[in-house]
């Protein structure tokens, strides 16, 4: 198994690792995810049906309504969150969500940005990866070429 | 982050719990994002979430319990309050839900908010001046502020928004700070929009074209409306999230393109035709024949003008009983409205006003309805995905009159 290391930047403390799920696609939470089962419910998203639950979720940004940061919430009281997120530029909405998380219910889940290499290039569906919130990197552990 | 003294004592509780919670909340968020201080702010919009989520009721308790009271009396979001549930004989609110909205809203008045329940707080006397730092919730209104206004509000997630309420302050990053606020994409338009149909479409087109990015947009007519960039603005964030736009020569950080990109070359250039238009209505409609079970105007909420619009509409017509006709607006347009006759039109063809009311805050899925035709590009995008799951006719709104008439 092939591992590769990428520094980002820490935008919510933590570690954790999980599959990854990946998409070019920018995804909101608000409208765009089942807190309830972790599903993803944005009908205009190629993610649409999947579950990320325990997943690392890799998008580039965020977008659509602001009321995002309570969806995470509500996930996180039900154990729906994802293990940790990666994006290009997180969404206020997005850091606010899981630095709420962390704060008021105990739910830590690692989010960095800006990371030095496209993730999208380097991470695949599937991936086993790493992220580590507080220092501001993350691990690739690539499944061996199919 | 550099905190003053008195935001120190604030951090460590020695002005409440509510305060010490909101604090932790502003520094821990302005840290991720390296501010160097947190700023005063004097304008705050502020949101009440969906009800069904039980974190949105517990959060607004638990400020308030804290003993929360706001340093920054906030406007707030349209929610859905006691004078609009059960507008409809087969479309009622379940009581729990009833239940979480009324101790949603009593926490937040309980606190000292303005009970104004609309999204276009730039209408009720909301008026942040160009530079003006803000923290505003509802992905529309923030576009508005930050593009139409050149007010500085980063994209605050509920309950940041009543953190900054009651510190009086925000962390200085992102969109508040002169370099983050440069133009990244330009985006060229080969033809005039002209209604404000089209500047809903082509509010979808950018915010998919450049989502998360700082869009400069060429091409609009000097005589483009507050109102139309509301709807261009609105459709945009929902399908991209963009915070801030400029349009050369119309908002105020884009006197020219030069200002706009502060000297940046852009990333990409996207032209626009009319052609283009044709394929983002095609996008956002996803009705696929079958009965219209409603019709849902005012996203966001409209002008006296827009109401008055859709008054001549109606004139004279029935909307059929099969079909709920909804029209979203703020108290404050509908007594104008009313004083000048256009409500009077509208209660006689059949439509039902939710006052302070968005369609987005009921509980739609539990009524079965399946098809809704809507002119909002924002509601179009939004009312096929969770928690709605509805098919969408995207027409203007003599096509939602249309709809609603024809028999």
């Amino acid at each position: 198994m092939e591992k590769v290391v990428v520094r980002a930047r820490a935008i919510n403390r933590g570690v954790a690792e999980g599959e990854a799920m990946v998409t070019r696609q920018p995804f909101g939470f608000s409208h765009g995810l089942e807190t309830a089962t972790g599903r993803i419910s944005d009908s205009g998203h190629e993610w649409l049906g999947q579950n990320l639950k325990g997943k690392v979720i890799v998008f580039p940004y965020g977008k659509g309504s602001v009321t995002g940061g309570l969806y995470i919430l509500e996930a996180a009281k039900q154990g729906n969150t994802p293990a940790a997120v990666i994006n290009l530029e997180t969404d206020p909405v997005v850091a606010g969500g899981f630095i709420m998380a962390d704060l008021l219910y105990g739910k830590e889940t690692p989010v960095v940005d800006r990371p030095e290499r496209d993730p999208v290039e380097i991470i695949r569906n599937g991936d086993l990866v790493k992220v580590d919130g507080n220092n501001g990197t993350f691990e690739v552990y690539r499944r061996q070429s199919a | 982050m550099h905190l003053t003294d008195e935001e120190r004592r604030m951090l460590a509780g020695e002005e409440g719990e509510a305060v010490r919670l909101s604090m932790q909340i502003l520094t821990r968020l302005g840290d991720a994002y390296g501010a160097e201080r947190l700023t005063p702010v004097s304008s705050v919009h502020a949101g009440c979430a969906y009800p069904n989520m039980s974190v949105a009721v517990e959060m607004m308790e638990r400020f308030a319990a804290l003993g929360g009271r706001f340093r920054v009396l906030p406007t707030v979001n349209p929610v859905m309050t006691p004078g609009n549930f059960d507008r409809f004989p087969d479309c009622r609110e379940p009581e729990e839900l009833k239940k979480a909205a009324t101790r949603q809203i009593n926490a937040i008045l309980e606190m000292g908010a303005i009970p104004s329940w609309s999204c276009t707080p730039y209408m009720q006397g909301n008026l942040p001046r160009a530079g003006e730092c803000v923290v505003w919730v509802e992905s529309s209104a923030i576009v508005f502020a930050n593009s139409v206004l050149g007010a500085r509000s980063n994209r605050n997630t509920i309950p940041v928004d009543i953190a900054a309420a009651i510190a009086g302050r925000a962390p200085e990053d992102g969109l508040l700070l002169d370099e983050n606020r440069a133009g990244d994409a330009l985006v060229r338009l080969e033809f005039m929009p002209e209604s404000m149909f089209n500047y809903n479409t082509l509010g979808f087109i950018i915010g998919k074209k450049c989502a998360g990015k700082i869009p400069v947009i060429e091409g609009l007519p000097r005589w483009t409306t507050a109102n139309q960039l509301k709807v261009m603005g609105a459709a945009a964030a929902t399908k991209g999230g963009i915070a801030l736009y400029h349009a050369v020569g119309i908002t105020p950080e884009a006197l020219t393109r030069e200002q706009a990109f502060r000297g940046r070359t852009p990333e990409f250039e996207s032209v626009i035709q009319e052609r283009d238009m044709r394929a983002g209505i095609e996008d956002l409609n996803t009705h696929k024949g079958g009965r219209i079970d409603a019709v849902l105007v005012g996203c966001p909420h409209p002008s006296v003008s827009e109401i008055g619009e859709l008054a001549g509409l109606l004139k004279g017509k029935t909307i059929r009983e099969d079909t709920r006709f909804c029209l979203f607006a703020s108290a404050d347009a509908i007594a104008l409205a009313r004083q000048m006759g256009f409500v009077k039109i509208m209660e006689d063809s059949g439509v039902r006003l939710f006052e302070g009311g968005c369609i987005l805050t009921h509980p739609i899925r539990a009524w079965g309805w399946k098809n809704v035709a809507t002119n909002s590009g924002k509601y179009a995008c939004t009312l096929p995905s969770d928690p709605y799951y509805l098919n969408v006719l995207y027409t203007d709104t003599r096509g939602c009159v249309e709809a609603a008439t024809a028999r």
